[in-house]
């Protein structure tokens, strides 16, 4: 298959960020007028992924990955650029397209607090417009991979913050997306329960040929997952290639030095993006 | 249904949909009948689904259940407490204010009944829920409409309904069918009224990411009509009647049913429903286009 | 001292921040007074009294109660139950802070904001209206009008706090808040004079808390009560005063004692 399944061509975003003054004289002035800066998220960014990659977005708070992530998902505009999802252009929310992704924010949540995760699937079921058949049996496959058929029936408000993130990622996966986007996918799990979600990951990555693109913090994650990274400092592209490539680049060892290395290159070659 | 060639294709696509064939397969569009099923599916669903929720705290709900009741039967012992000074107020007897007074509340309830979910927009905002409805195969107003459906303003609906009823039989003249007609009429189209507010107020949440409150000026707004709209005077009148139609969504319902509305208004209330509610949907497509995600 | 003060700071200008937000709450109170501006008018046309008030003095009493909502009701005390569940109370237990001072500055941070606010509607009111309000003769009035409203001030800080505990043993003080809350507005008077309804009503609400939060320092703004009557009055928001702050303290150690044990 030589079509990417995602393709971005300077890709850009400028947000409009109002500013505060400070005290209370500053709080008073803001009240009539704000002051806003332009923040360019995302520049010019271009890449390309085929089917079944699993590449890494790695770059410190506030890079733009999650930009990225979001304008791939169809939830941001860009203010330049293209980009294509399966051949959708992701902004315009086509209803085949959204039936064909799933994006997993770590910090956000959509199953029903109060009630057991069991619940969302159901709701999710008809919001995808999953056939029975298809739904007993993904169900019962990813409750098996995750090891959560007995957690189903509980609220979700009593799971652990590990076993939330595996029926987060059991209920994002119900349609059986063929594009997955995740955002900080083990932000705040402790070290087994991110070995097992990596795990997972990886599983389901095999398992359907499934295009995943992911961010995180975790070098693990990156180290263990992916056969390619993308690094973004300050909204550009740094890097993109195979993990072996970029310890070659910048420096042999640890991978999280070869980072430092590479995130300090581009300090140095663009002091101000600002 | 789109019609698909021999090998799988979907016709009539542009050459990007050429090329990406593999993936297009499975755009189908659903049938107008498997459109309705999914929709009253989902409806259902979330319904059950907010039951669960406050089922799951039943000292609260009861609080909010017992507290919504006592606001009626208090207004209601304050109306009868201002006839036993007065004989009429703007010209309406105790049984007919009341009736305005009930009105006002069928309406409100039924509106928080069926578009709670707006209630909760800016949490959704905020907590990121919106963003996934947005990424998901749904029409997106319809998610945030119906995400929370309150069970409690169906049991508070049904004294409100027995109240009113009550009142018609009081009204010298007995129960008018015609008027019950016009009466349900001008209700429905309330709503329809109240729909578009709702959906103006969603939209400016989306918009600015803090019009908090917004669905609160609505409810104060809403509240002038708790009093028959003769009451206003001169301009005030004519804004609850031309700019923001209170007295078209609360007053004019009682009113045709005492036979004291024109033939005019009742034309003018329908006009005001189809446009607010036209405007207020495509300025949710604005604002839903418009919308950036919170965490940049 | 100094900390308090900065709390006071911060939460002004916090709600500065959110002015949207702010806005929308003082224009909600303008809605609620020019609801009832016209149906006292209403029920004024071609008489010169209603139920005992003339004109000024019910054009009084509205705006008066819009003042006093926005001076005795205001504040997040009642965000505290939230907080307790949350967890958040702990950031506040480990300070060298006491919580109680804490809250009475946050509201008064609130509360300021809000007087100044409703001071300023209501002079654009007398403005572009010129509404003829009955001020009160006598200074002893005065005095004891702003007695009275400290009294009251206390009176609903101390419940909202004390019903803020409930915090502690339920997550489910939502409900019962909103009931409180709309039974408080009624019989508070913040929504009609008392004296309105039967007698028998007005007997039975005089012993309630809630008539000392609005209704009391009302009647006495309008010089309606009686030395004696004035006496009876704080004498009953004084004991209710005293069973509040009782009861309040009490179940602040019993919640903070459990909030402990259960490690949460």
């Amino acid at each position: 298959m030589f079509n990417p399944v995602i393709q971005v061509r300077g890709l850009t975003k400028t947000f409009r960020v109002p500013q505060k003054e400070p005290g209370l004289r500053g709080a008073l002035k803001g009240l009539f007028s704000r002051k806003f800066r332009e923040v360019r998220a995302v520049q010019e960014m271009r890449f390309d992924v085929t089917e079944g990659e699993l590449v890494g977005f790695l770059g410190p708070n506030g890079a733009g990955k999650t930009t990225t992530l979001k304008m791939l998902a169809g939830l941001l505009h860009p203010s330049s650029g293209v980009a294509t999802v399966l051949g959708f252009v992701p902004w315009q929310r086509e209803r085949a397209f959204q039936k064909q992704f799933t994006m997993v924010m770590g910090q956000r949540s959509q199953l029903w607090w109060d009630l057991p995760a069991w619940d969302s699937f159901l709701l999710n079921k008809e919001i995808y417009e999953i056939p029975k058949t298809q739904f007993d049996e993904t169900v019962d496959e990813l409750a098996d991979l995750l090891e959560i058929k007995d957690l189903l029936g509980i609220p979700v408000k009593k799971l652990s913050l590990g076993q939330r993130m595996k029926a987060e990622l059991a209920c994002s996966l119900l349609h059986r997306p063929r594009v997955l986007l995740l955002d900080e996918p083990t932000i705040g799990l402790d070290v087994v329960m991110q070995k097992k979600v990596r795990d997972f990951i990886l599983a389901y990555n095999k398992r359907w040929k499934a295009t995943i693109l992911l961010t995180s913090h975790n070098m693990d994650d990156v180290s263990e997952l992916c056969s390619r990274v993308i690094l973004i400092n300050h909204g550009k592209l740094l890097f993109d290639g195979s993990l072996p490539q970029l310890q070659d680049r910048f420096g042999q060892g640890k991978l999280t030095d070869s980072m430092r290395t590479a995130f300090a290159a581009m300090e140095v070659t663009q002091p101000s993006v600002f | 249904m789109v019609r698909k060639a021999a090998d799988g294709r979907p016709e009539g696509r542009g050459p990007r949909a050429e090329k990406f064939d593999g993936y297009r397969a499975q755009s189908l569009g659903l049938g107008p009948r498997a459109w309705a099923l999914k929709y009253s599916r989902i409806w259902l669903k979330l319904a059950v689904m907010s039951w669960g929720v406050q089922a799951a705290t039943p000292l609260s709900s009861c609080g909010y259940l017992l507290g919504k009741l006592l606001r009626i039967a208090f207004f209601l012992i304050f109306l009868s407490a201002i006839f036993k000074h007065t004989q009429a107020l703007a010209g309406y007897s105790l049984e007919e204010a009341a009736l305005f007074f009930l009105t006002f509340n069928l309406v409100d309830i039924l509106g928080q009944l069926f578009f709670r979910g707006i209630y909760g927009i800016r949490g959704m905002v905020r907590e990121g829920d919106f963003d996934y409805y947005l990424i998901q195969p749904t029409n997106v107003l319809y998610r945030v409409c119906f995400n929370m459906v309150d069970f409690l303003d169906l049991i508070t609906v049904l004294p409100v309904l027995w109240l009113t009823f009550y009142f018609f039989r009081q009204i010298p003249g007995g129960l008018r069918p015609f008027g019950l007609i016009l009466y349900s009429l001008l209700t429905i189209n309330g709503l329809f009224i109240a729909f578009a507010i709702h959906v103006l107020v969603a939209s400016l949440a989306v918009l600015t990411q803090e019009m908090e409150n917004t669905i609160w000026i609505y409810r104060d707004l809403m509240a002038l009509g708790r009093f028959p709209a003769d009451i206003y005077s001169g301009p005030m009148r004519l804004i609850l009647t031309f700019v923001l139609p209170i007295a078209v969504m609360v007053s004019f319902p009682a009113k045709a049913y005492l036979g004291r509305l024109s033939g005019l208004a009742l034309v003018y209330s329908i006009f005001v429903s189809i446009i607010s509610v036209v405007l207020s949907v495509s300025f949710w497509a604005f604002a839903t286009r418009k919308y950036t995600s919170i965490s940049s | 001292m100094k900390k308090y003060w900065c709390v006071f700071s911060l939460y002004w200008q916090e709600n500065l921040q959110k002015r949207s937000s702010f806005f929308v709450d003082r224009f909600r109170a303008l809605v609620v007074l020019v609801s009832f501006y016209y149906l006292w008018s209403t029920l004024l046309k071609g008489r010169s009294t209603f139920a005992g008030y003339d004109h000024s003095q019910i054009i009084t009493y509205v705006l008066g109660m819009n003042i006093l909502q926005s001076l005795v009701f205001a504040g997040n005390s009642w965000e505290m139950a939230g907080e307790i569940n949350h967890g958040r109370l702990s950031i506040y237990l480990t300070k060298p802070l006491n919580y109680f001072v804490y809250t009475v500055f946050r509201e008064l941070s609130e509360k300021a904001i809000n007087l100044l606010s409703a001071m300023i509607e209501i002079s654009a009111l007398f403005w572009v209206f010129h509404v003829d309000v009955r001020w009160p003769h006598s200074a002893f009035s005065w005095v004891a009008f702003a007695l009275a409203t400290v009294g009251a001030t206390g009176l609903y800080f101390l419940l909202a706090f004390m019903v803020g505990c409930a915090g502690f043993w339920t997550a489910e003080s939502g409900g019962p808040r909103f009931l409180i809350e709309l039974f408080l507005e009624f019989t508070a008077g913040a929504f009609f004079p008392l004296d309105v309804l039967p007698a028998a009503l007005q007997h039975a609400l005089k012993v309630l808390p809630s008539p000392y939060m609005v209704f009391f320092p009302l009647q006495v703004f309008l010089e309606k009560l009686t030395a004696s009557e004035i006496m009876q009055g704080f004498a009953i928001q004084f004991v209710w005063l005293g069973i509040f702050g009782g009861l309040t303290a009490w179940v602040w150690h019993r919640g903070v004692a459990f909030y402990g044990a259960e490690g949460s």
